[in-house]
């Protein structure tokens, strides 16, 4: 294959860069302090969720409140399968023998994880995919209210409040720089599928790209699916991560955390879920050890709670207003040159048209 | 007999309480198709300020509560200015960030843990008719609720402010092209929202007695489905939505199994799904919602 036929399938340069992030992160993780590697392994996992996140709200220009009720049911399924028999019992004494002595181990868990939550996000989505705009995110966010409540108080399958615990393995740093590249992967390619090119076209205008036949339920439908395999993902990791599953770790908290993150990179692109997920985990990172108390350096500061929150919140507000199509919408100027430069040298050829594509896309969301 | 009767009365209440809590989304969204994520922090910023200044003096209470609530709408009001003629999903997560926003404030002034106070305790003691009891407060939040409407109904029909109020939930680009002020009737309507909030935020504080800073999640949940269920950005559907929600859910918990009550609020998420998807325009449709190419 030659480079523009990768090119068209999603492998572009953009996703060797980011991909290449996603190692260094991983390798900042081994060999930074405890707290510090906590902080990026967190970025990590956050990212995995943006990453779902992204395969569906970014494509189809539907934001979507629903994925974290996604990532629930992924973890949920992951979990069970990770947790001493004799534990199941106690906990959740009401599912079927065969799924209280299944066991198996952490990898099939995960795909267990990510099957699962693609069939959820497949059932579920089933009638919400008719739906646009507003009303399609106000439905989503009805579905996560529905997964918490029953999660809460379904206490003989999902534990109620007080979850799962006792997950036997922990993720190791490099599964999860794997699992983020994988995810990174299948989003750029499932971008650059027909699929993807469809749902994008009904994301510029529903009403041209339909009387051009495309069926935007069905391809909206395509995209929860696969999005939902990998929040099911995102979601396993996440609680083996930290060892428990509760409703809360999946509440509405984490719901604002991915959309803004999501947001402030830039919702349209794959970039901007990196950049948006890794930004935000650092400010909430830093801000989280000043909020906490202590000393630096010279400095002395009381513990304040709530101020990590506060710093997010105000700058995901900041962006929303000052750059609404997000931080990474556009490249960095000497970026933008360098590619301005280089393309000014090339005879025109397939590259140009999918190029002009992207421009127009992105002078209609500026 | 008398347990459905206890069961209206409280249904009743409820509904004219949660009626409350959707006109006060529905006013914003009538106005800037505008789902406002944060008017249950306004709920929330009331409860500390009735808590606080009520506690020696409840009419004071009640006072610093509307005018907190009303100003805080004034000031999200500017915040979400710029993002009026942006889709409505930037709105959304706008909202939303604010929401977060001042919750973590009120984390971060008053602590996670929930501050308890006197204020309108008093309200609290039941009067007896017959074999029924019913409390003051209950008393209370009906009569301020069937004021509030009477003077809401006023506003919107009876003063130019309210015609044009109307107008822009109408269609508001053809109000603005016919000369209404857009940057004073959205202040106006966030300025009714937040007083809505406000006497919200007196009935629930006086009822729990604590206040925290996720009191206004369980209010915003609520008025979210009352007004999808009573079809969006219409006044009447948001009262009626409000007070089916009400009476639903009071009747339900009377009637029933223990087992099944936990699961009640799921019972009216899936009814929003199922009206978002069936009767995309709620159960009182507007005809100026449907969306044209």
């Amino acid at each position: 294959m030659t480079y523009s036929q990768f090119r068209r399938r999603g492998f572009s340069v953009e996703l060797g860069v980011l991909l290449g992030v996603v190692i260094l992160c991983g390798l900042a993780a081994t060999a930074a302090s405890e707290v510090t590697s906590g902080v990026i392994t967190q970025g990590l996992i956050s990212l995995l969720l943006v990453v779902s996140l992204y395969i569906f709200s970014g494509n189809s220009g539907i934001v979507s409140f629903g994925h974290p009720a996604i990532a629930f049911a992924g973890a949920y399924a992951a979990s069970l399968f990770i947790i001493e028999p004799g534990q199941k019992a106690m906990t959740v004494p009401g599912l079927p023998e065969a799924l209280i002595s299944a066991q198996s181990s952490a990898v099939v868990s995960v795909a267990i994880g990510a099957a699962f939550g693609a069939v959820f996000a497949g059932v579920v989505w089933l009638p919400l995919v008719r739906l646009s705009g507003i009303r399609s995110s106000l439905a989503s966010f009805a579905v996560l209210l529905v997964v918490l409540n029953v999660a809460n108080n379904w206490q003989d399958v999902t534990g109620g409040q007080t979850g799962l615990s006792g997950l036997m393995y922990a993720p190791s740093v490099l599964s999860i720089c794997i699992w983020t590249m994988a995810s990174l992967v299948v989003a750029a390619v499932y971008g650059a599928s027909r699929s993807g090119r469809r749902l994008r076209a009904s994301r510029e205008d529903e009403v041209a790209a339909e009387a051009c036949g495309i069926n935007i339920a069905l391809e909206r439908w395509i995209a929860i699916v696969v999005s939902g395999a990998v929040a099911g993902v995102a979601g396993a990791i996440y609680a083996q991560y930290l060892g428990t599953l509760t409703p809360s770790m999946f509440g509405l908290d984490l719901d604002f955390l991915t959309v803004a993150m999501l947001l402030v990179g830039g919702m349209f692109f794959l970039r901007g879920a990196v950049v948006g997920a890794l930004l935000l985990t650092a400010v909430a990172g830093i801000f989280g050890r000043i909020q906490n108390g202590g000393t630096f350096g010279f400095i002395t500061i009381d513990p304040y709670p709530g101020l990590a929150q506060v710093a997010f919140a105000l700058l995901t507000l900041i962006v929303v207003l000052v750059r609404p199509e997000g931080l990474a919408a556009k490249p960095p100027q000497f970026i933008a040159n360098w590619l301005h430069r280089r393309r000014e040298g090339k005879a025109a050829g397939v590259d140009t048209v999918e190029d002009s594509a992207e421009k127009t896309s992105m002078e209609v969301h500026s | 007999m008398t347990y459905f009767a206890q069961a209206l009365i409280q249904g009743l209440t409820l509904g004219a309480l949660y009626a409350q809590f959707a006109l006060g989304i529905a006013v914003i969204f009538g106005v800037m198709r505008m789902m406002n994520f944060a008017y249950g922090e306004l709920i929330m910023a009331g409860g500390y300020a009735f808590l606080i200044v009520g506690a020696s003096n409840p009419i004071y209470g009640v006072i610093t509560a509307l005018v907190v609530t009303a100003v805080l709408a004034l000031i999200l009001e500017r915040i979400v200015r710029p993002l009026r003629t942006r889709e409505a999903t930037a709105m959304l997560v706008g909202t939303f960030a604010v929401s977060y926003l001042l919750q973590a404030l009120a984390t971060l002034i008053f602590g996670a843990n929930p501050k308890t106070g006197s204020a309108g305790s008093s309200l609290l003691q039941t009067a007896s008719v017959g074999s029924l009891s019913i409390s003051y407060l209950d008393i209370l939040t009906l009569c301020s609720s069937v004021v509030l409407m009477v003077l809401l109904t006023l506003l919107l029909n009876r003063t130019r402010t309210g015609l044009r109020l109307r107008a822009v939930a109408e269609d508001s680009s053809m109000a603005r092209i016919l000369g209404v002020r857009m940057n004073v009737v959205i202040p106006v309507a966030f300025v009714v929202s937040g007083v809505l909030a406000g006497v919200a935020a007196v009935l629930l504080v006086a009822q729990t007695g604590t206040a925290q800073p996720t009191l206004g999640v369980n209010p915003l949940l609520i008025a979210f489905i009352a007004t999808i269920l009573g079809g969006l950005g219409t006044f009447r559907g948001a009262v009626a939505g409000g007070m089916l929600l009400g009476l639903v859910t009071a009747f339900l918990s009377f009637y029933l199994p223990s087992s099944a009550k936990p699961f009640t609020s799921s019972i009216g998420y899936v009814a929003v799904i199922v009206v978002l998807v069936l009767l995309p325009n709620g159960l009182i449709s507007s005809r100026n919602l449907r969306t044209r190419v």
